[in-house]
C-alpha cells in the first residue's frame, strides 16, 4: 500500500512539475480569460501530463549521461519539486486570473456539450486505465523492446550498463530511443520493485494529456463546444482508445500519437495566433514534444523532417498568399529556429548517446536510402499504397472513421484547407504517409510483412493531426477580431 | 422529457434490481458450473468457459447495484437530469452544423453518429476481450502467466529457471527469437549472437520460417572465453539444427520435460544446458 501511495504521489508530482513547465511558457495564453475555466485548466491538466513524463524521462536520461544513478532518491527528486513550488505558482497563478488583474473580459463558461464531453473523457480514462491495469505486458514490442531495458535500467542504474552496451545482449533495438524503458524505471523505482503491470499506466496518462490537450489548446482558437465535440471523437477513434495495441497496451505508438500530438498542436496553435501579437512561445512546446517523439520512437525522427517541411512550406504559403498573420519572414524564421532549439535540447544529448550503442538488428533506413535502393523498391508501392488506402478507407469497423473525417473535411471546404495552420496538418499527414512507404520501399524485410503488419500502429501516430485538421476546417473562429486568414 | 426519464429510469431499476439480485443470490460457484455444462469437453474451453462466467457474474455484481442507485435517484428526482439531457442534444445540433451548408452539416452529421457508433461497438468488444482476458491473466504477474509464448519457450523458461542462480550469466544458442525468454529469466543476462542473415527475419508460429543460427562450433576463437559465461544453452527447435540423436542429451532436461508431461515423453527439440562455472581458467 505504501508503495502504490508512492508510486501515485509521484504521478501527480511528475504532472505538477510538467502543469508548472507549462504555465511558465504559455502562462498569459493558458489562462487569457477567453475560455472556460474548463478549458484552461484541460489545458493545463493535459499538456503537462505529457510534458511532465517526457521531462522526467529526459532528466532522467541527462542525470545518468552524466554518471548519476537511476534509484529511487532520484525519482523523489524528480517529482518533489512539483508539489513544492509548482503547485503554489499554479494556485497563485491561477487566483491572480480569478481575481481579475489586469483582466476585465467575463470569462465564459463551459457549455453544456463541454461538460458532457468531460465527463465522457474522464470516464473513458477511468476504464482504460482499469484495462491497462488487467493484464501485464504481453505483447512483441513492449516486452521486447521497452520493458526488457526498463528492467535493466532500473537493476544497473544507469543507461550505461555494459550489458547494454554489448552486441550480443539480448535486447531487441539496441539504438532504439529510451524514452518509455525510462519512465516504467521511474515507475519501478517510485514501487520499489519491478511491475510491468503497474508501468501500464504511463499510456493512459498520456491518453488523457493528449485528449485535454486537444480540447483546451483548440478551444483557444475554435467555438469551445465544437473543441470538445472533436475532442470527444479523438478520444473514440478505436485504434487509440479500444485496440489492445493502442493506449491499453505499453507499446510506443500510442504515446507517439501523444508526443507528435501535441506538438502539432503548438504549431497549429502558433499558426493561428493573433495577427500582431504573434508570441514564439507556443514553438518551445511544440518544439520540447517534438523532441520527446524522437526520444519514444525512430518515427518522431521522420516526423520531426515531415514537420519542419511542413512548417516552412506552410510559412512560405502565407507569405506568398498573404493569408497568414507571419507575413514577416524573419521574425518567422526566428520562431522556427525556437522550434528547431527546443527539438535540439533532447536530440543532441540522445543522439550523441546513441551513436555509443550496438547496432544489431538495427535496419538503419538512413544508410540504405540511395536512388537505387528507391528505384529497387519501386514495385513494393504496387502492394503498400493500396493497402494502406484499404486501411484507411475501407476498413472503417476495425479502424474507425478518421481519415474518412480528414477527407470530408477537406472536400467541403477546400478553401481553408491552404490556410497554413491547416497546411501544415494535411503536408504532415501526407508527408508521414510517404515516409512510410519510403520506409516499406528500403527495408530489409518483405513489405507485406514490414508494412502489412505495423501500418494501423503507424496510422494511429498521426490520428491526432487528422482529426485537429478537420476540426480547424469546420471549426468556427471565436470572434470577428481573429485574422480570418490562418 | 421528464417522464421519458421516469419510464427509462424505471426500466433500468427494476432490470438492475433482477439481474443484482439474481447475481449476488447465486454463488459464483454455481454460475460456474452451470457455464462448465455449456462448454466443451476440452480442458482449456472448460477453464475459459468457467473464468469468463466468474468475471461477468463479478462485472454484473458491481455494476448492477451502481445503476439501481442511479436509477432510483433519477426516478425520484429526473428534473436535474431532464435539462441537461435536453440541451445537450440541442448543444450537438448546433455544435455539428457546419460552415458549408446543409450538406456538409448533413455529412459532418452522419460521419458523428457513424462515429458513435463504432466507439459503442468497440467499447462492447473491448470489454468482452477483457473477459476473456480474466482467467488467462487474473491479477497474476507475467513471470507467472509467461503470455503470447509458444509452449517450448515456456518449458525452457521454467528449466533454467529451476537450473541456474538468480544471477547468471547464459549464452543462448538458438535458431529462436529470444526476446521473451530473456525477459522472463531477469535478472539472469541472456546473450546470444545473432546470424546476419536472421537479423530481420520475422518469426512464424510453430516454426513455420526456419532461421539461420550458430552452433557452438561457429563461434569464434576466444569468444567464450571473451564472454565468460556461466552457462551455455543449446536451444534448437529447426531439425537441422536439432539432429534426432541429440534429443535426449541433457539428461537433466530429460527429468525435468518427464516429470511434467509423463515418464513416456520425449522432447522434439534439443535443449542441452552446459555449466561452465568450473571449467579450469586458463
Amino acid at each position: 500500500m505504501t508503495a502504490l501511495l508512492l508510486l501515485a504521489l509521484g504521478i501527480v508530482g511528475q504532472w505538477l512539475l510538467g502543469a508548472a513547465l507549462v504555465w511558465a511558457v504559455l502562462s498569459d495564453r493558458v489562462a487569457a480569460g477567453e475560455r472556460s475555466r474548463q478549458s484552461d485548466c484541460a489545458e493545463l491538466v493535459g499538456s503537462g501530463l505529457i510534458v511532465g513524463i517526457g521531462v522526467v524521462a529526459l532528466l532522467q536520461f541527462l542525470w545518468s549521461l552524466g554518471g548519476g544513478a537511476l534509484a529511487r532518491p532520484l525519482s523523489f527528486a524528480l517529482t518533489g519539486p512539483g508539489f513544492v513550488a509548482a503547485a503554489p505558482a499554479l494556485w497563485n497563478g491561477l487566483s491572480r486570473r480569478r481575481s481579475g488583474g489586469g483582466e476585465h473580459r467575463t470569462r465564459p463558461a463551459a457549455g453544456t456539450l463541454a461538460r458532457w464531453c468531460g465527463a465522457l473523457i474522464l470516464v473513458l480514462f477511468i476504464a482504460m486505465t482499469v484495462q491497462a491495469l488487467l493484464t501485464p505486458q504481453r505483447f512483441w514490442d513492449e516486452r521486447a523492446m521497452f520493458a526488457s531495458k526498463a528492467l535493466v535500467f532500473y537493476e544497473d542504474r544507469s543507461i550505461r550498463s555494459p550489458d547494454l552496451m554489448h552486441a550480443d545482449f539480448m535486447q531487441a533495438h539496441p539504438r532504439y530511443p529510451p524514452l518509455l524503458p525510462l519512465a516504467e524505471a521511474h515507475v519501478y523505482a517510485l514501487l520499489g520493485e519491478p511491475n510491468d503491470r503497474w508501468a501500464k499506466l504511463i499510456p493512459p496518462l498520456l491518453y488523457l494529456g493528449l485528449v485535454l490537450a486537444f480540447a483546451g489548446v483548440a478551444a483557444r482558437h475554435v467555438r469551445e463546444d465544437r473543441a470538445w465535440l472533436f475532442a470527444a471523437l479523438l478520444a473514440t477513434v478505436p485504434a487509440l482508445a479500444f485496440w489492445e495495441y493502442g493506449f491499453l497496451s505499453a507499446q510506443a505508438d500510442a504515446p507517439m500519437a501523444s508526443f507528435h500530438g501535441l506538438s502539432l498542436l503548438y504549431l497549429w496553435d502558433w499558426l493561428r495566433g493573433r495577427t500582431g501579437t504573434s508570441s514564439s512561445r507556443p514553438l518551445a512546446l511544440a518544439g520540447l514534444a517534438a523532441g520527446m517523439a524522437l526520444f519514444t520512437k525512430d518515427e518522431g525522427i521522420a516526423f520531426l523532417a515531415v514537420d519542419l517541411i511542413a512548417l516552412l512550406l506552410a510559412l512560405a504559403a502565407g507569405v506568398l498568399t498573404g493569408r497568414a498573420g507571419r507575413s514577416k519572414p524573419l521574425p518567422a524564421l526566428r520562431s522556427v529556429a525556437i522550434f528547431a532549439a527546443c527539438v535540439a535540447l533532447v536530440a543532441v544529448p540522445w543522439f550523441w548517446f546513441r551513436g555509443q550503442l550496438p547496432t544489431t538488428t538495427e535496419i538503419r533506413y538512413v544508410d540504405r536510402m540511395s536512388a537505387e535502393s528507391l528505384r529497387q523498391g519501386l514495385q513494393s508501392l504496387s502492394w503498400s499504397v493500396p493497402h494502406l488506402l484499404r486501411r484507411m478507407f475501407l476498413e472503417v469497423m476495425h479502424w474507425g472513421l478518421t481519415w474518412w473525417l480528414m477527407l470530408l473535411a477537406a472536400v467541403t471546404r477546400p478553401r481553408e484547407a491552404v490556410r497554413p495552420s491547416q497546411l501544415l496538418l494535411a503536408l504532415d499527414v501526407l508527408g508521414a504517409i510517404a515516409a512510410l512507404l519510403v520506409a516499406g520501399m528500403i527495408a530489409p524485410i518483405p513489405v507485406e510483412e514490414h508494412i502489412g503488419g505495423s501500418s494501423h500502429r503507424y496510422l494511429l501516430q498521426i490520428t491526432p493531426a487528422a482529426v485537429l485538421f478537420a476540426l480547424g476546417q469546420w471549426g468556427v473562429a471565436k470572434d470577428e477580431c481573429r485574422n480570418p486568414n490562418v | 422529457m421528464e417522464t421519458a426519464l421516469r419510464i427509462g429510469a424505471l426500466v433500468l431499476l427494476l432490470a438492475s434490481l433482477a439481474i443484482g439480485g439474481y447475481v449476488w443470490g447465486v454463488p459464483v460457484e454455481v454460475a460456474q458450473s452451470w457455464a462448465l455444462e455449456n462448454a466443451p469437453e476440452d480442458a482449456l474451453a472448460q477453464f475459459e468457459a468457467a473464468g469468463r462466467r466468474e468475471a461477468v457474474w463479478w462485472l454484473l455484481r458491481i455494476t448492477a447495484p451502481v445503476v439501481l442507485i442511479g436509477s432510483a435517484a433519477a426516478l425520484l428526482r429526473p428534473q436535474p437530469l431532464a435539462r441537461p439531457v435536453c440541451a445537450l442534444w440541442a448543444a450537438i445540433v448546433n455544435a455539428t452544423r457546419a460552415e458549408g451548408g446543409w450538406l456538409a452539416s448533413t455529412a459532418l452529421r452522419l460521419v458523428v453518429a457513424g462515429w458513435v457508433c463504432l466507439a459503442v461497438v468497440h467499447a462492447a468488444d473491448a470489454l468482452w476481450q477483457r473477459i476473456e482476458d480474466w482467467p488467462v491473466y487474473r491479477l497474476r504477474s507475467g513471470q507467472q502467466v509467461l503470455p503470447n509464448i509458444s509452449q517450448s519457450n515456456r518449458d525452457v523458461i521454467r528449466y533454467l529457471q529451476a537450473m541456474t542462480p538468480p544471477d547468471a550469466k547464459i549464452l543462448v544458442l538458438s535458431d529462436q527469437k529470444l526476446f521473451f525468454v530473456a525477459y522472463y529469466l531477469w535478472p539472469r543476462r541472456l546473450f546470444h549472437r545473432t546470424h546476419p542473415e536472421s537479423e530481420f527475419v520475422i518469426p512464424q508460429p510453430h516454426g513455420g520460417r526456419p532461421t539461420p543460427a550458430y552452433r557452438r562450433e561457429d563461434l569464434p576463437e576466444g569468444y567464450l572465453e571473451d564472454l565468460d559465461p556461466d552457462f551455455l544453452l543449446e536451444y534448437f527447435e529447426n531439425p537441422a539444427y536439432a539432429p534426432e540423436d541429440r534429443l535426449d542429451e541433457d539428461p537433466l532436461w530429460l527429468a525435468f520435460q518427464r516429470s511434467r508431461y509423463g515418464s513416456d515423453h520425449r522432447p522434439d527439440y534439443l535443449v542441452v544446458l552446459h555449466d561452465l562455472r568450473e571449467r579450469p581458467s586458463p
